[in-house]
């Protein structure tokens, strides 16, 4: 009935989380476990789906604890005021340089598909703006546009992964654990970053009018996640075999090779739709947070001011993190992947360890909430 | 959002609009501004890789207002450009020189390497041909007898163009069905070999010297990606058969003691490859499965009698062993190269051990014993039940 | 609020005294030059000087007569034989209650004045709506009349619990403007909040309902509407019965039923009087046409311009071929072929029906044949604008092809900009656009985000009768 409350429910959280860490490892995922895992890729990602079972109890346990509060307030809680802030500045600094990432890698993919002479700032720049607005909206909006886009990015999937039955060889399954567990597990450390980033919850829970209770849902979320994940990197692994790793974006090579009845071809205009809608999430909700951040940090009330000047500052990031394509690549590197789940995942779980340890000396105070205005 | 915001937001956003497009779209190529090709050439000549494409012509006939129904392709519907150069890469380059407009490959559904380029290997094709955006992963590969620019050039009486052409004989199964993906997977799998159909191209009919149609006659043969030889009926059906590419194919058989000869069509032949490792000792198990229908029968057997079909599903099961073994002995004996790929499977069912004895692979695929089984049944024996056509058939 | 209600409160205005002349000459004073207001004196049996004035062309003059001036007439002094009479008390109240189609009457030694409601019909009668015919329903359709458009609201909702709340906007025109409601369905704070901002309403004339719509509604630069405007009484209280509410405005057929949902706009009354089965499969071709009325000359453009190894080969060649001798790019091309169909629309509309359908059939082909044959546009592009049209036409509700008749242009530029980016980029800007719309405090896209499963049945199917829910 009455204008925007800044409220989302549970299940609108859980849609927007799917495409924040599926967008980019549907494309990149299978190369990269390929490589390590070879044909035990598939794998991988159920290895990998444990670190975001972690990450999700952490953020779960933050919640508990100081309800309420993003993990930025309940920092200061927890660690005092000047190691609280320089935590909450640790993450000032890290999520542009993670938007920064995404947008980039955006616009390098887009660039070398489908548009390769259009200026690169033209690419980026224009989905930037666009995720602007929706995150200056509010979250409300950023919940109902996620709505509307994970329902048609699933029907696409569904459909590109039905249309690609026909031409599948699940012979390519074998040899099974051909070097034992480990290459497996090897590869599992490139999705492992991507399920850290269910982080997002430890930010985004207050803003949940918790009628339901939120844990089977964030599971649900987690085992459609996983579940995605190892069927993308099936199809391509059924279709291309040992030449998996040798693409760079193998689900594209798959949409390509669809070719029915001689009059659906070269459909991957499809998977870079998928793409474009799910990158349009993921960043709306990465410049969400990183504006509730920096409003919680700067003590503003609103953030809605922020948003236009930091998503600038986000397409600074893009030029300024690497200079060309094959540099570009390089953010998906093990390093890469090593410094995400050290920001995304340690550095929580340290701080709800330390939560714990705290209010178990304290004889579990519990800290009440502020209400939030978004 | 406040009405003031929006019209200050809209009065920003819109000169940024009108900019986008003054400066100009930058991707934007309109269709009559591509030369659409639709097949590609590899030949070799002189140490360089000569490059042909098959480029569509779009000619309006006459008014509009007809539905313009141009007569059949002797019109010229399709015309080849050639370039060369040290490598393909830059023979592509050459090749965009001589024509007018911006040459698209994204149609580019067929691609014949001349035999003469197969012999310096596939590498350099199959890097170029997976790597360059355009190409279609699911374009058909042929060889070609003489040079591929030969092929290409056709005008195609009955199909659009000669691209269509062979498009349409490998949908049908007539050769090995070989994508360009498919093509790099046996390739680059640990047996590096592939095969590969090959096209030759039949005496015209009328004086007009390229309006004719290519045919498919045998099969390249290809090992570490070159090269190798090409074989010929009736040795091309038993690779067919155990590459289980074999379809729409029609096989005599001969009885003992029988006079005549009975034909049979093959329907959706399947050969399953089992390796066995058994006590340190590696063999192969093939097994062919296939349902046939008798479609001649010059003999005086009616098969309508079950136990004369099994006679003659025996003898059929023989003459498939007989191929068989006659394609083994190619590979084995002749060229030692692993055609059918056996080392592969190997190495996905028996990992540990192909890691082990990898080494020794050549030495243990020419001595394996390879047994032939099949489950071969004749399921229809056509319209007639008796034998038609004979003399006096009717005194009896 | 309107000025009587205020006068009545506040009591102002010159009294009517008890005696007609006086009372007389004042309101032929405010009447002075309105020749279509009649006064009438006499003398009642009794013989009291009395007078009645009434508008000429609004009341009945006969029923006056007869009901009014001949029972006080009479002999034996009777009173007037009229249903339904009401008391004025102030010159100000008089005049407007002669102008509202009321008969005055004056009496001497009454302070007061009677007024009757002796009106005829002047407008027509009830027929079908001319823009939302179906194939079966019901045929009659709201007039210009607001107590018949009442009546045929009260005739389909017979309980005491259908409200009908009278306001009156308007300085100059002083429209009567009737909230209708289903006390007990609808939220109480949705009245209140309708109530709200119709008060709020500050214009000079209310000739037609969308002045009141565009002063309400939250978002006022959206294309898309947010209030239904509907001619049919039947929809009107379908959409009642769902808890939204109704503003009938005197003068204009057009109701304004709020709040509303895009799926509200692409539904059509017939879809719950026929056959389940014909009722989903249409809804489904109506979204899907939906969808290409908006995006197929995009998508059009994109994909011959930018990414044309997506058209199947045999395609591809034939619309080389057809735009061969085309001189202008594709993204011309549609922009003409649009723009001319557009004002072939607009102009069809102002045609008179006798030569209306002629000329649009036989002009649009020989337009789109000519356009062809001189080489101009090429017959891929003819044919996808026909679709077009067609698929625009198929949407239930005219206010809702506006929309994607306005937004077509914006997201063909895109397409001849950035491809199919730049559609992806416009339909993510249009879902955003929706998302953040709100209609009287109901998300725009609502039962699809924020998901409602019990809602969503209806969208993607049509509810049976038995199994609806609230």
């Amino acid at each position: 009935m009455l204008p925007d409350q800044g409220k989302i429910s549970a299940s609108q959280l859980a849609i927007m989380i799917l495409p924040a860490i599926l967008a980019t490892a549907i494309l990149s995922i299978p190369s990269l476990t390929m490589h390590y895992a070879g044909h035990d890729m598939w794998l991988s990602p159920i290895w990998g789906s444990v670190v975001g079972l972690v990450t999700i109890g952490v953020s779960l346990g933050l919640r508990s604890l100081y309800p309420g509060q993003t993990i930025i307030q309940s920092s200061l809680h927890i660690l005092g005021w000047l190691p609280g802030k320089l935590m909450g500045l640790v993450f000032l600094i890290f999520l542009p340089h993670l938007i920064g990432m995404i947008i980039r890698s955006y616009g390098e993919f887009i660039s070398s598909n489908a548009l390769p002479d259009t200026p690169l700032v033209i690419i980026m720049g224009t989905m930037t703006a666009v995720c602007a607005i929706n995150v200056r909206l509010g979250i409300e909006v950023v919940g109902r546009t996620a709505q509307v886009f994970v329902a048609l990015l699933t029907f696409l999937l569904c459909l590109i992964f039905f249309l690609l039955i026909g031409e599948l060889h699940p012979e390519e399954l074998l040899p099974f654990m051909e070097d034992g567990l480990l290459p497996s597990l090897k590869g599992a450390v490139a999705p492992a970053a991507w399920f850290s980033e269910y982080t997002v919850l430890a930010f985004l829970l207050p803003f949940v009018h918790s009628k339901k209770n939120v844990v089977p849902i964030m599971l649900t979320s987690l085992v459609i996640t996983t579940l995605a994940m190892v069927t993308t990197n099936l199809f391509c692994l059924f279709l291309l075999g040992d030449l998996t790793s040798s693409f760079g974006y193998p689900m594209m090579i798959a949409a390509r090779y669809i070719t029915i009845a001689d009059f659906l071809q070269h459909i991957e205009s499809i998977i870079i739709a998928i793409w474009i809608f799910g990158i349009f999430v993921k960043i709306s909700v990465f410049l969400y947070i990183f504006a509730i951040t920096a409003a919680q940090w700067l003590g503003l009330r609103s953030y809605k001011p922020l948003v236009f000047p930091l998503s600038y500052m986000c397409m600074a990031y893009t030029y300024w993190i690497v200079s060309d394509r094959p540099g570009a690549s390089n953010l998906l590197g093990p390093s890469a992947h090593a410094y995400t789940m050290l920001i995304l995942m340690a550095l929580p779980t340290a701080l709800y360890l330390i939560a714990l340890l705290r209010n178990k000396g304290n004889g579990k105070s519990k800290h009440q909430a502020e209400p939030q205005r978004s | 959002m406040k009405p003031r915001t929006i019209r200050c937001g809209v009065a920003c956003f819109l000169p940024l609009v009108c900019t986008l497009l003054l400066s100009g779209c930058w991707d934007r190529t309109e269709i009559n501004d591509l030369a659409i090709v639709l097949a590609t050439g590899i030949d070799y000549a002189e140490q360089k890789v000569q490059l042909t494409a098959q480029i569509f012509i779009p000619r309006e006939s006459g008014s509009i207002s007809s539905t313009g129904s141009s007569e059949g392709s002797p019109s010229g519907v399709t015309m080849t450009r050639t370039a060369e150069g040290s490598t393909i890469a830059e023979a592509l380059n050459r090749l965009q020189r001589k024509v007018s407009r911006e040459m698209f490959w994204g149609h580019c559904e067929v691609v014949v390497i001349s035999e003469q380029a197969g012999k310096q290997g596939l590498r350099e094709y199959i890097d170029f041909l997976l790597r360059y955006p355009q190409f279609r992963e699911h374009a058909y590969v042929f060889t070609s007898g003489g040079d591929a620019k030969e092929v290409l050039a056709l005008m195609d009486p009955l199909e659009r163009s000669s691209a269509e052409s062979l498009r349409e004989m490998a949908n049908l199964g007539l050769g090995a069905r070989v994508t360009m993906l498919k093509l790099a997977q046996s390739i680059a799998s640990p047996s590096g070999t592939a095969i590969l159909s090959r096209m030759l191209v039949s005496p015209a009919d009328s004086d007009q010297k390229r309006v004719t149609t290519p045919y498919a006659k045998g099969i390249s043969l290809f090992k570490d990606g070159y090269y190798v030889q090409t074989a010929l009926e009736p040795v091309s059906v038993g690779v067919l058969l155990l590459s289980n590419e074999l379809n729409n194919f029609i096989m005599p058989v001969k009885l003992d003691q029988v006079e005549g000869t009975l034909s049979i069509r093959m329907n959706d032949v399947k050969t399953v490859l089992t390796p066995r490792i058994k006590n340190g000792e590696w063999s192969m198990g093939v097994h062919i499965k296939t349902t046939g229908e008798v479609v001649l029968n010059t003999t005086d057997l009616v098969l309508v009698n079950p136990l004369l079909r099994v006679k003659v599903e025996d003898a059929w099961l023989n003459r498939f062993k007989e191929l068989a073994e006659d394609a083994l002995r190619l590979a084995r004996q002749e060229l030692s190269a692993d055609i059918y790929q056996f080392a592969d499977k190997f190495r996905r069912r028996y990992p540990q051990s192909w890691k082990q004895r990898q080494q020794e692979w050549p030495a243990i695929y020419r001595d394996m014993p390879v047994e032939i089984t099949g489950d071969v049944v004749i399921t229809d024996t056509g319209q007639s039940i008796q034998p038609q056509g004979e003399p006096r058939q009717m005194d009896d | 609020m309107s000025q009587r209600k205020q006068s009545e409160r506040n009591n102002e205005g010159t009294a009517i005294i008890g005696r007609p002349e006086i009372d007389e000459a004042k309101l032929r004073d405010v009447f002075s030059g309105c020749s279509d207001i009649i006064f009438h004196s006499f003398q009642t049996d009794s013989g009291l000087f009395a007078v009645c004035i009434f508008c000429v062309g609004l009341c009945d003059a006969e029923r006056i007569e007869r009901q009014v001036l001949r029972p006080l007439a009479e002999a034996g002094g009777g009173s007037p034989a009229v249903s339904s009479s009401q008391l004025v008390f102030t010159i100000e109240e008089a005049s407007q209650a002669i102008l509202d189609g009321l008969a005055l009457l004056l009496v001497e030694d009454q302070p007061s004045g009677s007024v009757f409601a002796l009106s005829k019909n002047i407008g027509r009668t009830t027929e079908e709506p001319a823009a939302e015919s179906t194939v079966r329903g019901a045929r009659d359709g709201f007039t210009e009349s607001l107590e018949s458009n009442v009546a045929l609201l009260r005739m389909r909702l017979k309980i005491p619990a259908f409200k009908s709340k009278s306001l009156t906007i308007g300085k100059y025109t002083n429209t009567k403007v009737i909230l209708a409601y289903v006390d007990g369905i609808i939220a109480p704070e949705l009245v209140e909040e309708a109530e709200r901002r119709l008060a709020r309403l500050d214009i000079d004339s209310v000739l037609e309902s969308h002045t009141i719509e565009e002063g309400i509604v939250d978002e006022r630069f959206s294309p898309f509407p947010q209030m239904l405007a509907t001619e049919r009484p039947d929809v009107v209280v379908s959409n009642l019965l769902e808890g939204r509410f109704v503003i009938l405005v005197d003068g204009t057929p057009f109701s304004l039923v709020a709040p509303i949902t895009l799926s509200s706009m692409l539904q059509s009354p017939e879809d719950y009087y026929q056959n389940i089965y014909i009722s989903v499969a249409i809804r489904w071709m109506r979204y899907i046409f939906y969808l290409m009325s908006l995006l197929l000359p995009s998508a059009y453009v994109a994909i011959t311009t930018f990414h044309q190894e997506m058209i199947p080969t045999v395609l591809l060649l034939s619309i080389a071929r057809a735009r061969e001798e085309i001189p202008f790019p594709a993204l011309i091309e549609a922009l003409i072929m649009e723009v001319s169909f557009e004002a072939l629309r607009e102009a069809g509309v102002r045609l008179p029906k006798q030569i209306g359908s002629a000329v649009s059939i036989v002009g649009a082909l020989i337009i789109g044949q000519a356009a062809t044959s001189a080489g101009i546009v090429s017959a891929p592009m003819i044919i996808i604008v026909a679709m077009t049209g067609i698929a625009s036409f198929m949407i239930p509700r005219y206010a809702a092809s506006i929309s994607t008749r306005l937004l077509r242009f914006p997201i063909m530029l895109l397409a001849g900009t950035l491809g199919l980016i730049g559609i992806m980029l416009g339909i993510i800007l249009l879902v955003i656009h929706l998302s953040s719309m709100r209609s009287f405090g109901t998300p725009y896209l609502s039962p699809i985000a924020p998901t409602s499963a019990r809602r969503l049945r209806d969208v993607w199917s049509r509810t049976l009768p038995w199994s609806k829910t609230r």
